[in-house]
């Protein structure tokens, strides 16, 4: 692969790291009022991203050996965009007529449904954050091991090349973290900011599809 | 939950608190507990016992209690959430969301035989210390529920005549508690010619969110400034007129003798102009950032 493809899939692990976390930040809010804001509704969407990553890095591993093109790579990162899409209706807000722009018809929150058929909160957070975050951070997560699989000319250069995808991605999570809660969430409300990640990582997933890079490119 | 900036109490205690060692109280503390939410303080401050919050290196006052003169509230913005009374049509149930030391709660039961209060309080070690040092003693009228408040809304199955807000976290309301959808909420759970009455920090960005917020769901939203502290009474249908109002203060006076003469409270009494803030909802309220409020009304004029 050429140094400017290799330099521009790191680019787009910093920015789906800053979408992820972001994410994160901004789901954590909806939850709030259908299941409290105990320690406990943090710990589920934080275990839930966890199972996310656990799952989408031993998948993705696995995809990328099979097709090791950035195009495949694109596609993961555009279908998570397309169900972040959704996302926004299933935080219907409840009781106030305030339609969402994309799903007008839907007039109870999802979430709301939730905790009130889940006989216990922490389960039902849970249920809700797998709803809401689980298929976009699982495929998200594909990005990792994909990124590895396609930047890796040569086993010498193994973990150099690890090292970099883990940093640069884990760098664009700080952003997205303090990014969010300092400065979006001050002047976006929540399903606006899913909104902006959907967007955002689907300009991510077409330059991904665009890039067609292949492992075993030449690296020069 | 409750804060009140009008006593001043509100100190940096930095790096004291950073350094996890107690700051120092002049006349005395009493106790002090740790839990998931906060540090809590049990102090000595005059006469008075005082429960006191440390959130993020600051000090605020919860509640003041004179075991002396137990039918006292030394603290004048509750004094004011007493007078919620004359605005229901027949307050037999109130719900308060926030008990923190629980001293309004025992007011109200305390000279109104027929009343019955729910009080519901996140922290459970708030709940101890409020029955270990306020003399908050459960009872078949006065029942504390320990959970969060907006869950036990939802949950609810009763209905109340008047619904009391004063849960704070530190500076600031917890966002789901100060939405749209909780307000709805909470008229939903009032019997007919109920009332719901908002203890609001005195921050003016906040307040004129949380009044536009109110007036989006009621029908009369109503202020009473004390003493830097803004408490909002917000009900449905025609306005009350003034007259109308004292003379209800009045009777209830006469009836239950309270320590704070309701009709007196009701004096400070405003109708604040419809406002052109954008009400807070679920989806936004950034209260934690009281500038993101002002941002954002300004994007949205």
């Amino acid at each position: 692969m050429t140094r400017n493809k290799s330099i521009l899939i790191l680019v787009y692990g910093f920015l789906i790291g800053i979408a992820v976390m972001g994410l994160q930040m901004a789901t954590s809010r909806p939850l709030t009022p259908h299941f409290g804001s105990d320690i406990f509704v943090w710990s589920s969407l934080i275990s839930v991203t966890m199972l996310a990553m656990m799952v989408g890095y031993y998948v993705g591993g696995r995809v990328a050996d099979a097709a090791p093109r950035s195009e495949v790579l694109g596609f993961c990162v555009l279908a998570a965009s397309a169900y972040l899409a959704i996302v926004p209706a299933l935080l219907q807000q409840e009781f106030i007529a305030d339609p969402d722009p994309f799903f007008p018809g839907l007039k109870r929150s999802t979430l709301a449904w939730i905790s009130a058929t889940v006989p216990s909160l922490p389960l039902g957070a849970i249920f809700a954050s797998m709803l809401l975050v689980f298929v976009p951070f699982t495929l998200l997560s594909f990005f990792s091991p994909f990124c590895i699989r396609l930047l890796l000319a040569d086993a010498e250069h193994g973990g150099r090349i690890a090292g970099s995808v883990y940093s640069i991605t884990t760098f664009g999570n700080i952003i997205g973290v303090l990014g969010t809660s300092l400065w979006l969430m001050t002047f976006l409300g929540t399903r606006e900011i899913t909104y902006l990640f959907a967007a955002w990582l689907a300009a991510c997933g077409i330059g991904l599809v665009l890039l067609r890079a292949k492992a075993g490119d030449d690296p020069r | 939950m409750t804060l009140d900036f009008t006593r001043r109490a509100v100190f940096s205690v930095f790096p004291v608190v950073a350094l996890g060692a107690t700051p120092a109280f002049a006349d005395g503390l009493i106790e002090r507990r740790e839990s998931q939410y906060n540090t809590i303080y049990i102090t000595r401050e005059g006469p008075y016992i005082a429960m006191l919050f440390g959130v993020n290196n600051q000090l605020f006052t919860e509640n003041l209690y004179d075991p002396a003169r137990p039918r006292f509230l030394p603290m004048e913005y509750t004094r004011v959430m007493t007078l919620s009374l004359a605005y229901a049509a027949n307050p037999s149930k109130v719900l308060e969301i926030g008990l923190g030391g629980g001293r309004t709660a025992v007011y109200l039961t305390d000279h109104v035989p027929t009343l019955s209060v729910t009080a519901v309080e996140l922290d459970p070690e708030v709940v101890a210390m409020a029955n270990k040092h306020f003399a908050v003693r459960p009872s078949a009228r006065l029942r504390v529920e320990t959970m969060d408040g907006r869950i036990f809304l939802t949950q609810a199955r009763e209905r109340y005549d008047i619904i009391i807000v004063d849960a704070y976290r530190g500076t600031f309301v917890p966002f789901h508690l100060t939405t749209q959808q909780f307000f709805i909420l909470a008229k939903r759970k009032l019997n007919p010619g109920g009332a719901v009455v908002q203890n609001i920090a005195p921050n003016v960005v906040l307040t004129d969110s949380m009044i536009a917020t109110l007036q989006a769901v009621f029908d009369n939203v109503d202020t009473y400034e004390i003493a830097g502290s803004v408490i909002a009474i917000s009900y449905d249908g025609p306005p009350k007129s003034q007259a109308a109002l004292v003379a209800r203060a009045t009777a209830l006076q006469n009836q239950y003798r309270f320590t704070h003469p309701l009709q007196a409270l009701a004096r400070n009494r405003r109708t604040p102009e419809k406002s052109s803030r954008r009400p807070l909802t679920d989806d936004f309220a950034p209260v934690e950032h009281l500038r993101g409020i002002q941002t954002h009304n300004a994007r949205r004029k």
